[in-house]
């Protein structure tokens, strides 16, 4: 029995030392592109985000994203976290903000665009929504970013 | 005679597995049924705590294999990282990053040498 317990304890060891020493992942492109094109009056504000761990293009935070009332924000995410872990793209209510915009939670390779007008003017949060009953949220810890609609002149 | 040392093993093991449950939100996210048999798991960690404070001999005649099946369990877990479109040492990587799950083992052990501790007690 003895025998049994130390070599369930020797595997067990050796299984974690052997597991934590494998090479992490490539963190990814990270950039973002923002390209604005005018048509009637309005542009549309496209730009490519990236869902790390726990950030926006970025381990942290995002991008301030800027665009004038009547403008159409289209926003590619990539989901780009590591092993099973999903983010999302949230701007609603708990942002706090009049949206309800809210992207489906995205693993690694997975790919959505959402479009929305910027029809309320004002500065809100952007998030990843993803979070447990208890303990820090995705949000909790670094991701969210600036949304910015001004009032067109 | 009470069998303390898998009693203390089971309730690391119970408290390992609320925290897990708790706080990890990839866990509903991604993998619900893995939360759900987490849930039934820990039920059982409650009956078997609860034969334990009795004085069952239950504990101690089945603890060592109760706690290898779920080592074996938990540690197999990480064989169902395809289910999630991530490698192998990516999700072996991911769950050894959370301290509940590395106690979640550790506790196994403990009641497999708990278990083992009390039958031999038991029989002096």
């Amino acid at each position: 029995m003895a025998a049994v317990l130390a070599a369930v304890i020797v595997v067990g060891v050796g299984v974690f030392i052997f597991l934590s020493f494998q090479p992490g992942r490539s963190s990814g492109q990270t950039t973002a592109m923002t390209t604005h094109q005018t048509t009637a009056g309005s542009s549309v504000i496209a730009l490519t985000l990236y869902l790390n761990d726990y950030g926006y293009n970025s381990s942290r935070g995002g991008p301030r994203i800027q665009a004038y009332v009547g403008d159409l924000i289209r926003i590619r995410l990539i989901g780009n976290g590591s092993g099973p872990i999903v983010h999302d793209f949230t701007l609603d209510e708990g942002s706090p903000s009049p949206y309800s915009i809210k992207s489906e939670r995205l693993r690694r390779g997975q790919e959505q665009i959402i479009e929305f007008i910027a029809n309320h003017p004002g500065v809100y949060s952007y998030y990843c929504s993803v979070r447990g009953f208890a303990g820090p949220s995705h949000r909790d810890r670094g991701q969210e970013g600036i949304i910015e609609i001004l009032q067109r002149t | 005679m009470r069998k303390r040392f898998a009693a203390a093993a089971i309730t690391a093991s119970i408290f390992f597995s609320t925290v897990l449950l708790l706080t990890d939100p990839e866990l509903w996210t991604v993998a619900p049924f893995h939360a759900y048999v987490l849930i039934g798991l820990t039920g059982l960690d409650v009956l078997m705590l609860t034969a334990s404070l009795r004085g069952s001999i239950l504990v101690a005649r089945i603890g060592v294999l109760y706690g290898l099946g779920k080592l074996a369990l938990f540690l197999g877990d990480i064989f169902t990282a395809p289910e999630f479109g991530t490698t192998y040492w990516e999700f072996a990587s991911y769950l050894f990053s959370l301290w509940a799950y590395d106690g979640l083992l550790a506790s196994q052990i403990g009641i497999v040498a708990g278990s083992y501790l009390d039958r031999r007690q038991q029989r002096w």
